[in-house]
């Protein structure tokens, strides 16, 4: 981070904790250290601005406006049950995390098959500081991504999943994360690992939905996941939170030796959201497919950040993101692939593809290729288009009204990134989300238009 | 006689694209039953003539009307004009990525079955309309699994529309130079699929450059269609004459 921010410093401070606040784990020296070294950094560089080079076509002027307060723990909020309809639906073990806190009313860990251990990062850093000190603040650089420096300063809860050697998880575990609006404007920052030890498979599913309410709420999430050699980690989160939220959340990805890290994230909700995913392929013939799809509407804004470092040699990685934005809306994707000077052999591919709807939306681009080794295969690439008019006009001369019409063609816009999605379920789970997106936007949009 | 308004009733229809004028007082009536052969030169306006019927966008009627059963369609979008019972056979079928050809199908048949008040057709009922039409127009499923048209031969694409049509069953079908790019083979099936449409209660406006077509899907009229409009008018066999003499005499006509 070198640039510093003197305009707003140090805003949002009061999301941090207080001096002398019982949190868990404060009588061990790491945990205390990291707190002071996150909170430290924060206050020191502030909120990143436009002027930051990965920040640049990311203004988060309107949210450093409001005067977030620390959410209070979920069972004083009242919550019962899930906001029905906005998080993923299919079969799976069901966590429920509420304002990053663990729920066990709406949960459902009774079916957890052995070798798979699920526990909230409060309660490890009490019973078992040890096991989780490996895996906090490794991989998300609380020096290099702002909010994580920010987060590490209110280090507290989240949830830890660990899967042991040689572990084949059936079904999905899937985290529910419900960030619950409150009367003031509050903030909770989750702090996740996810740990798949050597040969373990798994996949694992987020839900990143909310309480709808006139007030605003910030999210701000780090996940560190390592995923050790031979293990496979399938990674699919859904982000669908309510109108007025603000997300910010990082992910953060170690893979060793022939591991498989395959995610795939679709962004449809929030006011502003902003994901940085970054993948380090640490051990030869590592991969990592990165697919991502999101649509925005109205003024929402929608950034993914991506950064994939190729360490070793032997390398694979793939990464297609799609975006619709529609009426003032606006995306930004920005993927960086770093391929170091010993990484030969790497295969890197990446492309980004935005479809307009309205001349009022746009999206910004900045594909960025950093090649140290010289026998590599890589390549980039970005488009930005509008619906086809003559594919809309032949549609129409069949009989399908406007709407179904456009509906048919952003779903066959994405159709290529979506199929990509391994596990029939899991794919007709995040079409269902696509089409009931599409839907609000049909039930909410200018009839004139099409 | 019944007194019934002409299935199709162009008149002294007047349109341009991009403020060029290119149909200048074109009038044309074909009832219920009849099948309708518009031959002409390249450029001469024939696609232009389909989409302003289809009710495509940027092609802008400057003067004159187009009747459907006596009701005028301008007003009409193409959705609407389709499901009214307008069809138009592309001369080059779209391609679009991404949309599964069952997915689109259902879609256009269900368009058709809510105007009329009926419910979306049962899975069971489209699937043995749609495994019977593709066997009379000799279209394997492999090419039903892919996206609209993608992928599709020049004939392939031809045959799909064909499909199209039948399973959609349109009171009026135009094809636009629905034989080029066919082999022999091909044009007879494509040929024999619009002959088992042919009902007293359907008419077509075949378009083609070539009289080979309409050996195969035999015309009650020709009409002869150059520098905007129709300048001549007769029986099947004014297209063997054309195919004789060619279009110089006309084009020059209209100059
Ligand atoms: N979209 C368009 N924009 C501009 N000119 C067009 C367009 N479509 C057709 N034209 C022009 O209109 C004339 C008639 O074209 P067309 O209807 O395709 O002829 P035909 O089908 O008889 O070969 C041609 O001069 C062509 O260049
Ligand atoms: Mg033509």
């Amino acid at each position: 981070m070198a640039e510093t921010n003197a305009i707003t410093p140090a805003a949002l401070s009061d999301t941090l904790p207080g001096a002398g606040s019982a949190l868990p784990g404060g009588q061990i020296a790491w945990v205390r250290h990291a707190r002071e070294e996150g909170a430290k950094l924060w206050q020191a560089h502030g909120a990143p601005t436009v002027k930051v080079e990965q920040w640049k076509y990311t203004n988060l002027r309107e949210m450093l406006k409001v005067p977030f307060r620390p959410a209070r723990p979920a069972h004083e909020i009242g919550l019962e049950t899930i906001p029905a309809g906005d998080a993923l639906t299919l079969d799976a073990h069901v966590l429920v995390f509420v304002n990053g806190h663990f729920s066990a009313e709406m949960s459902d860990l009774d079916t957890l098959p052995k070798g798979v251990a699920v526990s909230t990062l409060a309660t490890l850093l009490e019973t078992e500081p040890h096991a989780v000190e490996p895996f906090i603040g490794r991989l998300a650089d609380a020096a290099d991504l702002p909010f994580a420096a920010l987060n590490q300063g209110a280090l507290e809860d989240g949830f830890v999943v660990r899967v042991k050697t040689g572990t084949a998880l059936e079904k999905p575990l899937h985290i529910v994360q419900v960030s619950a609006a409150e009367d003031e404007p509050t903030a909770h920052q989750p702090r996740n690992v996810v740990v798949l030890e050597n040969g373990a498979v798994a996949t694992v599913l987020e839900s990143w939905i909310g309480t709808t309410s006139d007030t605003p709420s910030l999210r701000n999430a780090v996940t560190e996941i390592h995923v050790a050699q031979d293990a496979v980690l399938t990674h699919q989160i859904l982000q669908n939170l309510p109108e007025r939220a603000y997300n910010v959340a990082a992910t953060a990805v170690k893979v060793e030796a022939k591991g498989v890290y395959d995610s795939f994230v679709l962004q449809v909700g929030g006011k502003l959201s902003r994901h940085d995913l970054r993948v380090e392929l640490a051990g030869r013939h590592a991969e990592c497919r990165l697919n991502g799809a999101y649509g925005a509407s109205g003024t929402q804004h929608m950034d993914t950040t991506s950064f994939i470092d190729h360490a070793v040699p032997e390398c694979t990685s793939n990464e297609i993101y799609k975006g619709v934005l529609a009426g003032k809306a606006k995306g930004v994707f920005q993927g960086k692939i770093l391929v170091r000077r010993e990484a030969q052999q790497t295969d890197g591919n990446q492309l980004h593809k935005a479809l307009l709807l309205e001349r009022g939306a746009e999206v910004d681009t900045k594909p960025e290729l950093e090649i140290y080794a010289d026998d590599v295969t890589c390549s980039h690439g970005a488009t930005t288009g509008e619906l086809d008019p003559v594919a809309l006009f032949y549609l129409r001369s069949r009989g399908i009204d406007p709407e179904t019409a456009r509906m048919l063609l952003i779903e066959g816009f994405l159709d290529d990134v979506v199929e990509r999605i391994p596990g029939e379920a899991n794919r007709e789970a995040f079409k269902e989300v696509i089409h009931r997106w599409q839907r609000r936007q049909v039930d909410t949009i200018d009839p004139a238009l099409g | 006689m019944k007194n019934m308004a002409p299935l199709i009733e162009i008149k002294d229809l007047h349109a341009s694209v991009d403020g060029k004028e290119i149909i200048k007082g074109l009038s044309l009536t074909i009832n219920a039953g009849e099948v309708h052969a518009l031959m002409g030169p390249n450029g001469a306006g024939k696609s232009t003539l389909s989409a302003v019927v289809a009710g495509r966008e940027g092609y802008e009627v400057t003067g004159g009307q187009v009747l459907l059963n006596g009701k005028d369609i301008a007003d009409m979008e193409a959705d609407e004009r389709a499901v009214a019972g307008i069809f138009l056979a592309f001369q080059y079928p779209v391609e679009i990525p991404g949309v599964g050809t069952t997915t689109f199908l259902k879609a256009a048949i269900n368009a058709r079955r809510r105007a009329r008040g009926e419910g979306e057709i049962e899975p069971m009922e489209f699937l043995k309309l749609l495994r019977a039409k593709q066997k009379e127009l000799d279209i394997p499923d492999e090419m039903i699994k892919r996206p609209v048209n993608m992928g599709y031969s020049g004939g392939e694409k031809k045959r799909a529309e064909t499909l199209q049509m039948s399973m959609l069953e349109p009171a009026f079908c135009i094809l636009d130079e629905t034989d080029s790019g066919l082999d022999i083979d091909a044009l007879k099936v494509v040929s024999d699929g619009v002959n088992a449409m042919r009902s007293p209660d359907r008419g077509f406006l075949v378009i083609t450059h070539y009289q080979r077509l309409l050996n195969y899907i035999v015309p009650d009229y020709v009409h002869v269609f150059a520098g905007g409009r129709i300048v001549k008018s007769g029986g099947k066999e004014l297209a063997l004459e054309l195919e004789e003499k060619g279009y110089a005499e006309f084009t020059e006509q209209a100059a």
